[in-house]
C-alpha cells in the first residue's frame, strides 16, 4: 500500500491502516521527541499524544506536501506544549564567558547517532529547545522566540551557549575515546 | 535570520532523519485512547437523542391523555337533563334557583342512548365545542457543552523560487492572524485555548527552505503585494488551578454528593369539560396554594470534567388551603315543649348562615430523580445545566375538597368515608434546573439551583370530572461535597 492508500484507510477508521502508518513513522518521530524530551518516558508520552493528534486530525491534511513533515510539525508542537506547561527556565550554564570556537567535524563523525542524541538530550532545557528549533528544524530566531515566548536576543544567546556546551562535550568525548 | 553554523549542519545531517525504535507500550496506549474518543463521540450523539425522545414522549402522552378523557366524557349521560332535575328539586328548599350540580354517580346511573356531546352539535350551539384550557408546557433541555474547531487558509506547496521570495520578505509584526484547526479544543473541550496560534505558527512557518513541508498560506489581500507576516503568537497559557478549586484535570471523573432544601411553588392546572367548568371554578375558588418546599440528597457522577449523571432522593411538599362556606345552608332553631303529653314544636329562629369548613391540604412526593447534566467552571465558580425525569415512589396526601355533589369530601387515606380523589402514585415527572455553585473549599461547594418540574400525569383518578396537574418551581439551596 502506498502512503495515500494508508491515509485514506485511516480516514475510514481502519485500525490496520493506523498501525501501518504508525510503523512507518514512529521511528523518526520518536527520534524527534527524544531530542525535545528530558527523558525517554517524556519522549514516549510526546509520541503517544502526537500520534493521537495525528489520527484525530488526519482529515485536515490536504495532501499538499509531505505527510511526514505534517506529522513532524505535530510532534514538535506537542513537545513544546508539554514543556511550556511545565515552565522551564532558561539557564545560565557558566559558558557565557567562553568564546565560541569551531569544532572538528571529525569529532562529530566519530560519535554515533545515539551518542549525539544523548548529548542533545543532556542539554539544559532552554538550550535544547532553542537548539532543536533553530539548529536542527531550521526556524529563525524570531520564530523560535515566538514559539517559546522569549525575546529574540534570548534565543540567540541560548543557541550560542548550546553550541559552546555541545562543542565542549564533543571535545571531551573525543578525548575519552582516543 | 539564523546564521548558518557548521555544528548545526553537522548535527542536522546526523540527527535530522535519525530513527529510534519507540517503546512497545506506545502503540497499545494510542489504540486505547482512540477507542475512548470514539465512545465519547457516540455519547455526544446520544444526548440530543435522549432529550428529543423525552420531549416527544411528553407531548405524545399529553395528547393521548386529553383525547382519552374527551372520549370517556362523551359516553356519559346527558348532563343538562339531569342537572335540570336536580335544580327543580332543590328550589323547594331554598326558595330560589339552585345551580347545584348533580353528583357524578347520578350521572353515571342515567341511561342515555346518545352521545351528549353529539346531541349538542346542532347548528344553534355549534360553538359549544369543548375548549380545553391547557397551560404551561414544560420544555426539557439538555446542554451538551461546546466543541469548536476552526479552519482557515489553504494548503499550498511553494516552489523554490517562491520560498526564496518569501524569505526575503520582512517578517515583522503582523497585520494578519492565522487560525488553524484547534486540536486542543477537540481533545480537551474544557481546557484553555492553548496555542491555537502556536499551531498556526508552526504549521505556517513552512520551512521556508523548500523543505517539502506543507505550507498553510495566510489569508492575503490580493490587491496588496504579497507580504507574509506572522502575528506574534501568544504562548499557551497554563490554566492555573485557582485557590480553593478542585483540580478536575487531575481527577476528571469524580463522585459528588449534594444535600439541599429550599422553598418552592406548586402551581395547579385544572382542566375539565365545558359542562364541568362550573364545578372546576368552584374548586379553584375554594383551593389556594400556600407553602411549598423541597429537600433531598443527591449523588452525581462527573464524567470527563463536564458531564453529570445525577440521582438521589427528592422530597417535595406543598400545602393548600381549602376554605368553603355553603351559602345555602339554613339552620332552623326549634324549641320542643311537651304540654300534657303533647309535643309542641316552635320554630324560634332561622339562620341563613354559613356552613364553614377550612382545612390545610397537605401533599408530599417522594421521588427518585434521574438527571443528565453538563457543568462549566471558571475559577471557583461555575454553573451546570441539568434535565431529566423523576420517578415517584410515594404520594402522601391529606385534606378535603368540594366534591361534585357540592359536599365537602375528605380524601385523607383511612378516614371514614374517604373520598377517592387522587391516584396512589403520580408516576413520572420531567424536570430541569440550572445550578450556580461556588467552591468554598477545594472539595466543598455551595450552590443555588432554580428548577422547574412538571408532573406528566394528572394526580386525580380517571372518573373525576376535573383533571388536576401540578407544576413545581423553586430553588434548591445546598452544599456539594466532592468525594475523592
Amino acid at each position: 500500500m502506498n502512503e495515500t492508500d494508508i491515509i485514506m484507510g485511516c480516514l475510514r477508521g481502519s485500525s490496520q491502516c493506523q498501525r501501518l502508518l504508525y510503523d512507518r513513522l514512529a521511528g523518526k518521530m520518536y527520534a524527534v521527541c527524544l531530542r525535545y524530551a528530558r527523558s525517554k518516558s517524556d519522549a514516549a508520552d510526546m509520541l503517544q499524544d502526537g500520534f493521537v493528534k495525528v489520527f484525530t486530525k488526519l482529515d485536515q491534511f490536504q495532501f499538499n506536501g509531505s505527510f511526514e513533515g505534517w506529522v513532524r510539525r505535530i510532534m514538535i508542537n506537542t513537545a513544546l506544549r508539554t514543556y511550556q506547561r511545565q515552565r522551564f527556565d532558561f539557564e545560565s550554564s557558566g559558558y557565557e564567558h567562553l568564546p565560541e570556537r569551531p569544532i572538528d567535524p571529525d569529532a562529530i563523525s566519530n560519535l554515533s547517532e545515539a551518542e549525539l542524541m544523548r548529548l542533545v538530550t543532556k542539554l539544559p532545557d532552554g538550550y535544547r529547545m532553542v537548539f532543536n528549533l533553530v539548529a536542527i528544524e531550521g526556524y529563525s530566531h524570531a520564530e523560535a522566540a515566538d514559539l517559546l515566548n522569549i525575546q529574540e536576543s534570548t534565543s540567540r544567546s541560548q543557541l550560542t551557549k548550546a553550541r559552546r556546551w555541545l562543542a565542549d562535550q564533543v571535545e571531551n568525548m573525543s578525548k575519552v575515546n582516543e | 535570520m539564523n546564521e548558518p553554523n557548521h555544528i548545526d549542519e553537522l548535527l542536522r545531517q546526523r540527527l535530522g532523519d535519525n530513527e529510534v525504535p519507540p517503546p512497545t507500550f506506545v502503540w497499545p496506549n494510542i489504540e486505547r485512547e482512540l477507542r475512548r474518543r470514539r465512545r465519547r463521540v457516540i455519547f455526544w450523539w446520544m444526548l440530543p437523542l435522549l432529550a428529543g425522545s423525552t420531549l416527544w414522549a411528553v407531548w405524545e402522552y399529553r395528547k393521548t391523555d386529553q383525547s382519552h378523557f374527551m372520549q370517556t366524557a362523551a359516553h356519559t349521560t346527558n348532563i343538562n337533563a339531569v342537572a335540570d332535575q336536580s335544580n327543580s328539586s332543590s328550589n323547594a328548599v331554598s326558595g330560589s334557583e339552585n345551580t347545584t350540580l348533580p353528583s357524578t354517580q347520578q350521572l353515571q346511573k342515567d341511561q342515555s342512548a346518545s352521545n351528549p356531546i353529539q346531541q349538542k352539535s346542532t347548528p344553534e350551539n355549534i360553538h359549544d365545542e369543548p375548549v380545553w384550557r391547557v397551560k404551561s408546557q414544560l420544555k426539557t433541555t439538555t446542554n451538551q457543552g461546546e466543541f469548536t474547531s476552526k479552519g482557515g487558509g489553504s494548503a499550498a506547496y511553494l516552489t523554490k523560487e517562491e520560498t526564496s521570495a518569501v524569505e526575503n520578505q520582512n517578517l515583522n509584526a503582523a497585520n494578519t492572524s492565522v487560525v488553524v484547526s484547534s486540536d486542543q479544543a477537540t481533545m480537551n473541550p474544557a481546557s484553555d485555548n492553548t496555542a491555537l496560534n502556536t499551531d498556526a505558527a508552526l504549521l505556517n512557518l513552512a520551512l521556508l527552505e523548500n523543505r517539502q513541508y506543507p505550507l498553510l498560506t495566510l489569508p492575503i489581500d490580493l490587491k496588496k503585494p504579497a507580504t507574509y507576516s506572522i502575528a506574534p503568537v501568544a504562548p499557551p497559557k497554563r490554566k492555573k488551578v485557582a485557590h480553593n478549586c478542585y483540580d478536575f484535570h487531575r481527577n476528571p471523573n469524580a463522585w459528588l454528593t449534594d444535600v439541599y432544601l429550599g422553598p418552592s411553588l406548586a402551581r395547579v392546572e385544572m382542566v375539565s369539560l365545558p359542562d364541568d367548568r362550573p364545578y372546576m371554578n368552584q374548586r379553584l375558588s375554594t383551593e389556594s396554594s400556600m407553602f411549598a418546599a423541597t429537600a433531598g440528597v443527591r449523588v452525581s457522577r462527573l464524567i470527563q470534567r463536564h458531564f453529570l449523571l445525577r440521582s438521589g432522593i427528592d422530597y417535595q411538599y406543598w400545602q393548600e388551603k381549602f376554605e368553603y362556606a355553603d351559602p345555602y345552608y339554613v339552620k332552623y332553631n326549634i324549641v320542643v315543649t311537651v304540654i300534657g303529653g303533647v309535643q309542641h314544636i316552635d320554630t324560634v329562629g332561622i339562620d341563613y348562615g354559613d356552613r364553614y369548613v377550612r382545612t390545610w391540604n397537605r401533599f408530599g412526593l417522594l421521588d427518585i430523580p434521574l438527571m443528565l447534566g453538563t457543568e462549566f467552571r471558571s475559577g471557583r465558580s461555575g454553573f451546570s445545566l441539568n434535565a431529566g425525569v423523576t420517578f415517584n415512589v410515594l404520594f402522601h396526601k391529606r385534606g378535603a375538597i368540594l366534591a361534585p355533589d357540592g359536599q365537602v369530601a375528605y380524601f385523607t387515606p383511612g378516614k371514614e368515608q374517604e373520598y377517592e380523589l387522587f391516584v396512589p402514585k403520580v408516576g413520572m415527572s420531567a424536570s430541569g434546573s440550572v445550578q450556580w455553585f461556588y467552591h468554598v473549599k477545594p472539595k466543598t461547594r455551595i450552590f443555588a439551583e432554580p428548577y422547574i418540574r412538571q408532573l406528566m400525569r394528572p394526580v386525580n383518578v380517571a372518573d373525576h370530572p376535573v383533571r388536576q396537574r401540578y407544576t413545581m418551581t423553586g430553588i434548591r439551596l445546598g452544599m456539594t461535597r466532592i468525594l475523592d
